[in-house]
């Protein structure tokens, strides 16, 4: 396929990625065209080591911290209200602190990640995560960025990164379990 | 900090634990939890496996168009 057709391909799941990041239609459009332009304009860089999927991804995800870190303090997350965040996670606890329904092990988990319905799985749930929460979740993730950095950018205290983080991997635990590993509740 | 920590202040240690170092004494506790509480153990192990899985999404072999739901 020639490299401007499957670029074509990618349009959509790369902007995806950058709606899901940056919160804006038209910022993650304009991201993304100026990776595509930069792979275009340079094709024997991708000289087709990794798919070109996983290149314009990497060039991407500079592109997306880019403009996070030119728009600093000025994107701001307002913190999540604390108390209701910890009330959900509440109800995963008993009053003596012990699991209320305790989640059982999985079954040979690695063999998932062999498996393309399993990653369609994974992103739906972390869609389903809401806004702000799946934001720092997949800064910290999939940008791999520290958290100090995270929580510099977004205005927030550590604490409360901390608690966004553990709320993000309880849900999506909890999303995998039931959608994937088939615990029953 | 008391000896015994409960699940609810071990599954967020795990959580703390993928972000930041956790103090000496404070991972000491939490794998003194783990020896007797087999659901943490999971958890720990789930959470790791998240990680695993958040790092090969955009590798994996055709995530193009996920379903919406």
């Amino acid at each position: 396929m020639p490299l401007e057709s499957e670029l074509a391909s990618l349009h959509q799941p790369l902007l995806r990625f950058a709606i899901l990041q940056l919160r804006n239609e038209s910022v993650a459009e304009d991201v993304v065209s100026e990776t595509m332009l930069a792979i275009l304009e340079k094709p024997d860089n991708f000289e087709g080591r990794s798919s070109l999927r996983t290149y314009a991804t990497g060039i991407l995800k500079f592109k997306i911290i880019d403009v996070i870190r030119r728009r600093g303090r000025e994107v701001h997350i307002a913190p999540l209200d604390e108390q209701s965040m910890d009330d959900a996670m509440d109800a995963l606890f008993a009053k003596d602190g012990h699991w209320a329904d305790p989640p059982p092990v999985w079954q040979e988990p690695d063999k998932a990640l062999q498996q393309s319905q399993f990653f369609e799985i994974l992103q739906a749930c972390v869609d389903r995560l809401p806004p702000k929460i799946g934001r720092v979740f997949m800064m910290r993730e999939w940008l791999e960025k520290d958290v100090d950095d995270i929580c510099l950018e977004l205005g927030i205290t550590s604490n409360n990164c901390g608690v966004m983080l553990y709320r993000a991997r309880m849900q999506l635990r909890e999303c995998l379990a039931r959608n994937w590993f088939g615990e029953q509740r | 900090m008391k000896l015994d920590l409960d699940c609810k202040v071990v599954s967020r240690l795990i959580s703390d634990g993928q972000d930041l170092p956790l103090p000496a004494p404070v991972r000491a506790r939490m794998h003194l939890h783990f020896a007797v509480c087999e659901t943490c153990r999971n958890i720990d192990d789930q959470v790791g496996f998240l990680r695993r899985a958040m790092q090969k999404l955009d590798r994996s072999p055709q995530a193009d168009e996920p379903p919406i739901r």
